[in-house]
């Protein structure tokens, strides 16, 4: 279908994805973790090199390479005719994926590789990445006063619980379900015993959070095919088809953000529901950007699964685990499975792409229709896209 | 990746220049569209809004507490030494919004009256401010 014209959703589909090891890897750089990834994804799309002809790669975080998209794509061994190295901060995962649609739609690819991976966690440690992280907010406005960027978010928490009376126990209870999904993949960075009085007595990092309130440092890679539908229908599993996409940026500096309770991940969510003709209503399965356990309860509301200021009470509750209401990071998400950096968001898309095709072993919940959002700085860049199975169509 | 230890890049960008000499001389400073009246901060020359020149306003300093956390572990900011801190918003009742340190760090709650003082950043050593609670 290169060069069709018309609308986007539905014109194109996740066909592979694929992981590298994840946790605590030894020995491989983000590059490396991005290639077994990729050949991961391949393997399960039935692609082989040949096929690939467009290529989305990340930055890699621990070691910063010009050209990054093409560094990979020697290394891996493609030469794709449309190359981009992508760099949305957090976000860039769902904006890859709506950017790999609209590539494969325009005609600029047929087969486009998305492929993120980093060692953040050997290559430099927790405390080198909170302060790397930490150095990259603005020098003028943020770096002066010691912004961390666990602190950036928990200014927006703060002024939840001030509004909404939300509690330190609830956003406790969003690390605990992402534990409890994470155990479920048997394959976690972290997936021992948690509860919700261990993350209360675990550490005060920025208050209101709390060590166990902050998601992971880890490597990791992953990989998503991005194909036409009517090809992806070729190829060796189902297709996911991606039926909406949308985008938002509201602010930079978080003292610029229009509000602390509501962000451009609500407007991102809009556009993509709008270009998918659903509503949050509509949505079996959630992937959502879990940085930190407090952004989880202002997206559920941003998003429209909880109506502001009841995201406390419906986590508390188990709204969003396996059996709950709206399933949301079934894998364990970047609290509990793996966190890498740029490559984060990639997990919550490769997870809601299995739940649609049934391979969720042990957490499988009964789906068409699937969101994921990624977000980057504090909350300044936002992505997000629908995705769904043939009946969703 | 190796960087250098220094924080400060920013401090010799032109935007931001105007703001750190009037910090050194214990001003705080905006920026106010000469046309549509719009408030920024951080300075620039060019309204955000309708695109018309700014000129640099001083704030009266004064305003409350939005919203802040307190910092128990900083990583290699600079305030490694200084925790537990508080870094916070603070709404100016000139009609903006900064990001700044507020002390006592006890003390801080969204809501609280403040005003301006200038002391040197920990990160970068030039005078930044330093926002400190009214009597209660």
């Amino acid at each position: 279908m290169s060069g069709s014209v018309g609308p986007l959703r539905g014109a194109a589909a996740i066909a592979g994805v694929g992981e590298s090891a994840i946790g605590r890897v030894e020995g491989k750089s983000g590059v490396r973790l991005a290639i077994d990834a990729a050949r991961a994804a391949m393997a399960d799309a039935g692609l082989a090199l040949g096929d690939i002809d467009g290529l989305l790669v990340t930055p890699v975080f621990v070691k910063s390479w010009p050209r990054q998209a093409n560094v990979f794509a020697e290394f891996l061994g493609v030469k794709p005719r449309w190359a981009m190295t992508y760099q949305n901060s957090g976000a860039s995962a769902c904006s890859m994926v709506g950017t790999a649609a609209a590539a494969v739609h325009s005609g600029l690819a047929d087969v486009v590789l998305i492929a993120t991976g980093d060692n953040e966690l050997t290559g430099l440690g927790t405390t080198g990445v909170v302060t790397e992280l930490a150095r990259q907010r603005d020098p003028d406005v943020e770096v002066p006063y010691g912004l961390i960027v666990p602190a950036g978010f928990a200014m927006a928490a703060r002024r939840h619980m001030h509004e909404y009376g939300t509690t330190p126990a609830q956003m406790a209870a969003v690390a605990v379900t992402m534990r409890d999904h994470a155990r479920l993949t048997g394959r976690a960075h972290h997936s021992g015993p948690l509860s919700v009085s261990d993350v209360l007595v675990s550490p005060m990092i920025a208050d209101p959070f709390h060590r166990l309130d902050c998601s992971l440092v880890s490597d990791g890679g992953g990989a998503v095919i991005v194909t036409s539908l009517e090809r992806a229908r070729h190829l060796k599993k189902s297709p996911v088809p991606i039926l909406g996409v949308g985008e938002a940026y509201t602010h930079e500096r978080l003292s610029n953000a229009p509000s602390l309770t509501t962000f451009g991940g609500k407007l991102a969510a809009e556009r993509a529901y709008r270009m998918a003709g659903v509503g949050a209503a509509d949505i079996q399965v959630a992937g959502i950007y879990d940085c930190f356990t407090g952004v989880v309860l202002i997206e559920l509301e941003d998003f429209g699964f909880c109506k502001p200021g009841e995201s406390g009470p419906f986590v508390a509750d188990g709204g969003i685990g396996v059996n709950g209401r709206i399933p949301v990071n079934t894998h364990g998400g970047l609290l509990s499975y793996c966190h890498p950096g740029y490559p984060g968001g990639i997990f919550h898309v490769i997870e809601v792409a299995r739940q649609l095709r049934g391979e969720a072993s042990g957490r499988q919940v009964k789906c068409d229709l699937g969101f994921v959002n990624s977000m980057g700085g504090v909350f300044a860049t936002n992505s997000t896209v629908i995705l769904g199975t043939e009946n969703a169509l | 990746m190796s960087k250098s230890p220094q924080m400060a890049e920013g401090l010799d960008d032109p935007d931001a220049a105007a703001f750190w000499r009037a910090a050194a001389e214990g001003r705080l400073v905006y920026s106010q569209c000469t046309a549509c009246e719009a408030k920024w901060f951080p300075l620039r020359g060019v309204c955000s809004a309708c695109g018309s020149d700014c000129a640099e306003r001083q704030s009266s300093g004064r305003g409350e507490v939005y919203t802040w956390s307190r910092v128990h572990r900083s990583g290699e900011t600079g305030f490694a030494q200084q925790v537990p801190y508080v870094v916070g918003m603070i709404a100016l009742d000139d009609g903006f919004r900064i990001m700044a340190n507020i002390e006592p760090v006890a003390a801080v709650e969204i809501g609280r009256r403040c005003h301006v003082t200038f002391r040197a950043s920990p990160a970068t050593g030039k005078p930044a401010p330093l926002f400190i609670l009214d009597e209660a």
